[in-house]
Order: structure tokens, then sequence, then C-alpha cells
């Protein structure tokens, strides 16, 4: 009898203790907002989620006043990357720490849709699955002689602009993996938790030449 | 056979030192999340982010539990001490054995090869429940705490760069924690296998205790640049050390030691069964 009601109060114990963890994970869990993925295709205008954080007003009806549309996506490596930008040694590469790189461009169109000057950023994320990388600034300054990572927009005006990323072997786990990379799906991503907007690229073409400037 | 294999499993499970391990690891696991996870969510410092504000990701269980905040004194702790730990419970058992001749009692009564057996499980065991028991009470406590965000490349807290399963720490981030527990469980074992196999070495069970601590040190720090320091426990069990490692290549090697210390082990017990009958 004894044992009997020990093994029942141990199973009570288990259950309450169980309930509780699943209620508190729950209210946990609820307690954020639920994320959001809007996903384009490429030449159509995806909103840049940050806007309103990026004018320091806090005005949510300016979220979306800034689109972002992907005009193109190209991919060259190192010795083509020296051709395109004269002068320009990667340290990484040029050290023997990373054996390849990679780069890739992505010309997109910046549109401000408001009535009032805008802020964007530049500061986009190219993805392909887990791999990430931010935005090389310099490449990209030397490329377009953009001004800056934040620019002001004039109200309905548009900017072309080329983004450039860059890939490194050393990012990798494996030699396999970063074959792999080559024939991966990317997309640009615009994060603002709890949303975020891509848009879907596919796989890069091989380097071309182009304008930009204000479109 | 199957009553010593019980026994074994009584004396590994059943002691002092299985307690004070398991207690050793769940307070650095206890301290991991009150030093990091309990100011995540609670913490006015933490508030923006918790709120999203400019859109900035909040800290997910994803990115806060003890194996991934590498930050964190209690994580590094946890890992360095690791080797330590699994060795306490019952790793130094068959060197106390061998000293107080109850191995000579037990070969009276059963094959050397079954005690031997009952003996290697038993450590294998205790190690692998000292080594994750901790985790999974970080893991559950942590869960308490931060929501599941699952991890995002862009979101900017997780993990990225060259490591083992990054792949899937991004498409089943429950099943690559699930692979790191039976990783360290499976590692625990090995590394108090060759504290088993240092009690016919060494001439102190102080020593058969440190001596896989000291070897991981050794393989950590003294190795330096060369492959080696990547299959060292300490950093290969903790998912936040980013090691570029090929997970055949970790298999390969633990099973290559482990077999090593099952044979010497097995040798040795071999050798004194034989010098036990030959004076008798």
């Amino acid at each position: 009898m004894k044992r009997a009601i020990g093994i029942f109060g141990a199973l009570l114990v288990v259950a309450m203790g169980t309930t509780f963890f699943v209620a508190r994970v729950d209210a946990v869990n609820k307690a954020y907002p639920e994320q959001h993925s809007f996903i384009f295709p490429m030449h159509e205008p995806m909103p840049d989620p940050r806007a309103s954080a990026l004018d320091n007003s806090d005005d949510p009806s300016s979220k979306g006043d800034i689109t972002v549309t992907v005009d193109a996506f190209f991919s060259c490596d190192y010795e083509g990357l020296k051709t395109i930008v004269p002068g320009y040694t990667n340290a990484l590469v040029e050290s023997g720490d990373a054996g390849e790189l990679r780069a890739y461009f992505v010309d997109v169109i910046f549109s401000n849709t408001a009535d009032q000057p805008r802020r964007f950023s530049l500061d986009l994320d190219l993805v392909a699955d887990y791999w990430t990388n931010g935005l090389a600034l310099d490449l990209c300054q030397r490329i377009t002689e953009n001004e800056g990572l934040t620019n002001e927009l004039a109200a309905g005006t548009k900017r072309k602009v080329r983004l450039v990323y860059l890939s490194y072997d050393i990012q990798f786990n494996s030699d396999l993996e970063w074959q792999k990379q080559a024939t991966r799906d990317f997309s640009l991503v615009i994060g603002a938790y709890p949303d975020k907007c891509l848009t879907e690229l596919g796989k890069p073409k091989p380097y071309q030449a182009g304008s930009w400037g204000d479109a | 056979m199957r009553s010593l294999f019980k026994m074994e499993l009584k004396r590994a499970f059943v002691n002092r030192m299985f307690v004070l391990a398991l207690a050793i690891g769940l307070l650095l696991a206890a301290l991991q999340v009150m030093s990091v996870v309990v100011p995540f969510a609670f913490s006015d410092v933490w508030a923006p982010v918790r709120n999203g504000m400019k859109g900035v990701w909040p800290h997910s269980f994803y990115s806060s539990w003890i194996g991934v905040t590498g930050y964190s004194v209690f994580s590094t702790l946890y890992y360095f001490m690791l080797p330590l730990l699994v060795c306490l419970p019952h790793a130094s058992s068959l060197y106390a054995d061998l000293k107080a001749g109850y191995t000579g009692n037990v070969h009276t009564r059963v094959k050397a090869s079954y005690y031997y057996f009952a003996k290697m499980t038993a450590v294998f065991l205790s190690a692998g429940a000292v080594s994750v028991v901790p985790l999974v009470a970080n893991l559950l406590a942590t869960m308490l705490f931060l929501p599941l965000v699952l991890p995002d490349p862009v979101a900017g807290i997780f993990f990225s760069g060259a490591r083992m399963w990054l792949d899937v720490y991004y498409s089943s981030p429950n099943l690559y924690i699930v692979l790191y527990l039976l990783l360290t469980f499976f590692v625990s074992g090995i590394i108090a296998w060759c504290a088993v196999s240092f009690g016919f070495l060494v001439s102190n069970g102080f020593m058969v205790l440190v001596a896989p601590f000291v070897c991981c040190v050794f393989l950590s720090f003294v190795g330096g640049a060369s492959l080696l320091t990547r299959y060292a426990p300490i950093s290969l069990l903790s998912p936040y050390a980013g090691n570029a490692t090929q997970i055949l290549w970790v298999i390969v090697f633990y099973a290559f030691l482990g077999t090593l210390f099952c044979l010497f082990t097995g040798w040795q017990v071999h050798r004194q069964e034989a010098a036990l009958w030959r004076n008798s």
C-alpha cells in the first residue's frame, strides 16, 4: 500500500511539474510577437521594414516608404574582382588565411515612395541557406562611389546601387560545402524583427558591368 | 553476469562522487542561467531588445543555453572541467578494486571478461550521465525564460562561420542540440575509460582521476595550432568554440581511442587474472 502511494505521489509530482513547464514555456513564447517572412521575386519592389527605425521618428506609418527592387545578381572570383576593381587586394587571400573568395554583386534600386525625404540603408544581408555576410562597404563604395552606409533620398526619387558581398572558403566547414555554395539559391534579406522581407535571387550570373546612381 | 552488471551500475550511480560530480555540473548550469538567461529575460538593460525595438532580434533559447554562451564564465568553466567531472563517479574504481584486492575475489567467482565488461559499461554510462544531465537541466531552465525563436542567419545573435553541423543548427536546431548531447555523452564515456587505463600506469588514486583532465588540457592548449587541438574535448564538445571539424574524423578519432583504452585495460585485467591463477 505504502509503495502504491509513493508511486502515485511521484506520478502526481511529475504531472504537476510537466503541466507547469508546458504552461510556462507557452506563456514565454506568447509574450513575443509572431514572426513573419514576406517573399518577393526579382524586379518586384520589397518594402524596407527598417525605414521607420532609420528616420528616428518611431512612426510606424513610415514603414515601407523605402522600397528595394532587385534588378540583377552576379558573381565572380578573386581574379575577376581584381579586374573589376583595379588595384584591389584582399588581405585574407593575399596572406593565405583564406584560399579563395567569391564576390557577389546585387543591383538594387532604392525608391522613396513618401512625399518627404527618407533615409535608406545599404546594409542588406545576402543569404544562402545558413551562410550570410554583410555588405563589403569599401568595395561597394569603390564601385558605385556611393556616399555611405545610410543615405538620404528625396521624396519620390530612386537610386540604383550595386551592393557587393564577399564569401570566403574559410567560412565553410569543408571544401565540399564551399563548392556547394556556388550552386545554392541566394536571397537578399532585410531583417527587422519580427518581420523579414526577402527577394529570391536564385543562382548568380557571371559578372556584367552596369550603371548606377540616380535611376 | 547480470547481477555483476547490476552491482557495477549501482556502484557507479549510487555513490558520493557521482552526487558530487552531478552537483558541481548542475551548480555551473544553474549559475549560467542566473547570470545570462535570467538577465536576458528580466533585466531592464535588455528590455529594448526583448520588445524588438529597432528590429533587433531578442535573445533566444537557441542562442542562450550553456553550450552556446562562450562569453559566460560558467559555460567555459563547465566545458573546461568536464574531463575532470566525468571521471569522478566511477573511473577510478578499477584502480581502487585492484588496490583493495577486490578484483581477485571477483575473478574467483566470475570470468574476468564479465567483470571487465560490466566495469567499463558502468564507467561509460556514469560519465555520460554526469556530462549530459546538467546540460539537459540547463536547456529546460533556459526554455522557462526565453522564447524558442528559431536561428536565422540575419539575426546577428546566432552562430556563423565554419563550424561542425552549422547547416543542422539553422535547419533543425533541436536536432543540433540532441547531436551535441550525444557527442558529449560518447566522448565523456571515452574520457572516463582513459582514467581506467591510467589506473594501471600510475600508483596514485588522485592521479588516475586527474590524468585525463591533464591530457585534455595538453591537447587543447599545448597542441597549439595543430589539427589535434580540434579534437580536444574542451573545444570539441562546446558548440560555442566554433570547431571546424568533420564529424566522421571525430568518430574515427574517439573510436580509435576507445578501442585503445579497452584493449589496454582488457590486456591488463587478463594479466592480473593469469597472475592470480598462477599464484593460486
